[in-house]
């Protein structure tokens, strides 16, 4: 008897858990997001977006087709290799900052303000002006993503390693090269208004660092950022998958 | 004794009869509502026929432009396998030629990379008790958050860094626009990953230092997956269009 109880007691309380497990798992499956079909002005603008990287797409498929075919039919002549590699690496060196951009552009600088410093409470003051590297770092940040095609800060081109970081209020260093705090130029090659727009929120908190920041547009094209300037790039981690070394 | 026990037995099945149809009836409660639940999110959709043509067209746009990502790196694969053998064959003329456009070609970040480096995630606070007059804002992962990380990485010397599936070249940004944050002109959501390649120790380090990023992090009650050391990171290449830079000539 008693074994029987325990039994049943087993069968039915395992058929119950199996029910509520199923209950709950098929409960919890469907989670729609039906504030994706809610936002229509959100919506529209990642269309757009897409629909303006798959032109993007369609063009680079051209391209690199092209690439192929001209690779394969120069087989055998030497020279022409040469000359098709020589053109791909001039493109290469421009994509990844080893070449000089020139065109229209913002020179932003950000300067110490001394009647800003004046009236400021000096603990906070030292505090925030400790952050320097990291709201540079981030003015970089929406400058690239408003459309900057080319980026110098004190000279030094932002390539996909750079970093800027402040090792105290008076030591700054931009590609592990030591610059100035007091007077920093950042100076970008791309679209104006776009990259003003990016610009809008940073007056305050440079602000709270005793420094103004200023914008001057150059539109005549001729607005020049230099490449980056260590020619003895080495990679000694990154390895492209596939390769061995490089 | 079976006299005694039939009664006991009966109670028992009745029971547990009792608590089958009772389970049922549970589950089949449980599906009405999920049904109803349903019914009512369709209806959201159909209320909006715009916005859900819209969301059509975003998905299918979505599904083409993956196809030709995909379509696109195959091709890239070929070049460069041809720019190999071509670069073997040039190297009599120009010897640095090969060598220099696989170093640029990763310093642009186009390339795929792998290497020794280290992962960790971050994520929104999932603390439910908080200090009240804490502002919410510190409870949320933000850009200015994704930045730091990787101002932190990247001063610590990595060589290629990557959020989720962006990777960062001479021309990413990572900002936000409203509530969402994009990178590479992509929304991503959370959580977010980071990949870094470099010496796994210093960028280790360079996170988990006393009063480091993590230290604030783990103060503002963030979710965090703490680094992990690994001699194969992979990262993507990255797949923008420099900001039109390339088309500037």
């Amino acid at each position: 008897m008693k074994l029987n109880n325990k039994i049943t007691l087993a069968l039915v309380s395992t058929l119950l858990g199996v029910m509520m497990t199923v209950q709950f798992t098929s409960i919890n499956r469907p989670k729609l997001d039906s504030s994706a079909a809610v936002d229509t002005l959100q919506l529209t603008t990642e269309l757009n977006q897409e629909t303006e990287r798959q032109q993007f797409l369609r063009r680079q498929i051209r391209e690199t087709e092209a690439k192929v075919r001209g690779l394969e039919s120069q087989k055998g002549n030497q020279s022409q290799l040469v000359r098709t590699l020589a053109e791909e690496l001039e493109q290469v060196k421009k994509q990844a900052g080893m070449s000089e951009v020139k065109g229209n552009g913002i020179i932003v600088t950000i300067e110490d303000d001394f009647d800003l410093i004046a009236v400021k409470d000096s603990y906070n003051l030292s505090l925030y002006r400790s952050l320097l590297g990291d709201y540079l770092f981030r003015v970089v940040n929406y400058l690239k993503g408003n459309e900057a095609k080319a980026i110098s800060v004190n000279n030094h081109r932002i390539v996909s390693f750079s970093s800027i970081r402040s090792i105290d209020e008076n030591n700054l260093q931009v590609n592990t090269v030591m610059v100035s705090p007091d007077k920093v130029m950042i100076k970008a090659v791309g679209n104006v208004d776009q990259m003003k727009v990016g610009l809008s929120i940073f007056p305050q908190p440079f602000a709270e660092m005793g420094k103004k920041i200023t914008v001057k547009e150059v539109d005549d094209g001729t607005l020049v950022i230099p490449p980056y300037d260590d020619d003895a790039v080495q990679y000694q981690y990154a390895h492209p998958e596939g390769e061995k070394k490089l | 004794m079976p006299k005694k026990t039939n009664p006991r037995v009966k109670l028992i099945v009745s029971l547990s009869v009792i608590s089958v149809i009772l389970g049922l009836m549970l589950s089949m409660q449980y599906k009405n509502t999920r049904a109803a639940a349903k019914f009512q999110l369709d209806a959201a959709h159909v209320y909006d026929p715009r916005a859900q043509y819209t969301a059509d067209q975003l998905n299918k746009t979505k599904e083409t432009n993956s196809q030709y990502e995909a379509q696109l790196e195959k091709l890239k694969k070929q070049m460069f396998e041809l720019e190999e053998k071509a670069g073997d064959i040039a190297k009599q003329e120009s010897p640095d030629l090969k060598d220099e456009l696989s170093k640029y070609r990763v310093m642009s970040g186009i390339l795929p990379l792998k290497g020794e480096g280290i992962t960790f995630t971050l994520d929104d606070s999932m603390v439910k008790d908080v200090p009240k007059d804490w502002d919410p804002e510190l409870l949320i992962v933000h850009d200015s958050d994704l930045m730091n990380v990787t101002n932190e990485l990247l001063i610590a010397g990595a060589e290629a860094v990557q959020i989720n599936d962006q990777r960062i070249s001479s021309t990413t940004g990572i900002i936000c626009i409203g509530p969402v944050i994009k990178i590479n002109g992509q929304k991503i959501n959370r959580p977010y990953e980071f990949r870094a390649i470099g010496n796994k120790d210093r960028l280790e380090a360079a996170l988990t230092l006393k009063g480091g990023v993590l230290d604030i992090f783990r103060y503002r009650t963030l979710t965090i997956q703490p680094p992990k050391k690994s001699l194969s990171v992979s990262i993507n290449g990255y797949s923008g269009n420099f900001n039109g830079l390339s088309e500037n000539k």
